[in-house]
């Protein structure tokens, strides 16, 4: 889709065309869904938080100007929501919901590939808030530096070194990882 | 395991095709989350217009105004209070006599 049906789309929506967003939200989910899973390490509870940006850039998409992708200014909503809801909850719980989450939904996989995903999950929940949101929007190359520097309101250079030091620390997790396998 | 994407999909993988139960349960929140925030307007303005209505005869008191002298504006207030309930009665009401006229108008 061009970005003049994109514009079009948008017009439509803040005119209140809620199958227009409809159209907004299929175009957008995959990348917004994928940024919420990789930083929460809860599907479920990602895809409630992408809800929930997608249903406030609804109500705030009179306030975007068109500078950025509608995809930027949606995950810098639900960057905001992540965190508001990452406040509100204790990182005992957050634990719980991860190792639920790794046994729920992924019961086909292998246990050393479990292993990992459990270590890096680990791993993440170590990382500042900033450097892991960093990672979970360019280490699937959705998002270029430059957009995630955007969604996370921070420096170029500061989102550089975010994901280089965030890859760095997940690699060496699943070293750590590897090793206790064996 | 040092390939970025490898560990993206590790750390969460992406829907691979859009997903219509998604999107049916985004356009429901947000339907629903218009529907209490018009509530909350509705109630908000009732309560304005109750507490302006309760605010009349005591600012009148403090204006030294009496009852008497209040009568013929009561009396006006009343007379167009009545017209406007009789009013939504014929175009909203269960007989809706202007219900087609309104609906050709779009009043809302």
């Amino acid at each position: 889709m061009s970005a003049g049906d994109e514009a079009r789309l948008i017009g439509l929506a803040r005119g209140g065309d809620y199958a227009a967003f409809g159209r907004l939200v299929d175009m957008h989910q995959a990348a917004v869904r994928a940024f919420l899973r990789r930083v929460t390490g809860n599907y479920a509870d990602a895809d409630d938080l992408a809800q929930e940006a997608f249903a406030r850039t609804w109500d705030v998409l009179n306030r975007f100007d068109g500078t950025s992708s509608l995809r930027t200014f949606i995950c810098g909503v639900a960057f905001q929501y992540w965190r508001r809801a990452r406040r509100s909850q204790s990182r005992r719980e957050a634990r719980e919901t991860a190792y639920a989450d790794l046994s729920e939904t992924h019961t086909e996989e292998s246990p050393e590939r479990a292993g990992q995903r459990l270590a890096l999950r680990k791993a993440m929940e170590e990382l500042p808030e900033d450097q892991r949101a960093a990672l979970a929007l360019c280490l699937g190359q959705e998002f270029t530096h430059a957009e995630a520097a955007e969604i996370l309101s921070l420096p170029l250079g500061t989102v550089k070194s975010h994901v280089t030091r965030g890859r760095a620390r997940l690699q060496a997790a699943l070293g750590i990882a590897e090793k206790s396998d064996e | 395991m040092s390939d970025d994407l490898d560990l993206a999909a590790l750390l969460g993988e992406a829907p691979r095709t859009p997903d219509p139960g998604f999107r049916f349960d985004v356009l429901s929140l947000t339907a629903e989350r218009a529907r209490r925030r018009e509530a909350r307007q509705r109630a908000f303005g009732t309560t304005v217009l109750f507490a302006l209505v309760g605010l009349i005869f005591p600012v009148a008191h403090a204006l030294g105004l009496g009852l008497a002298e209040l009568q013929p504006l009561v009396l006006v207030a009343s007379v167009l209070g009545l017209a406007y309930v009789l009013a939504l009665w014929t175009l909203e009401g269960p007989r809706a006599v202007l219900a087609r006229s309104r609906a050709l108008l779009r009043i809302r």
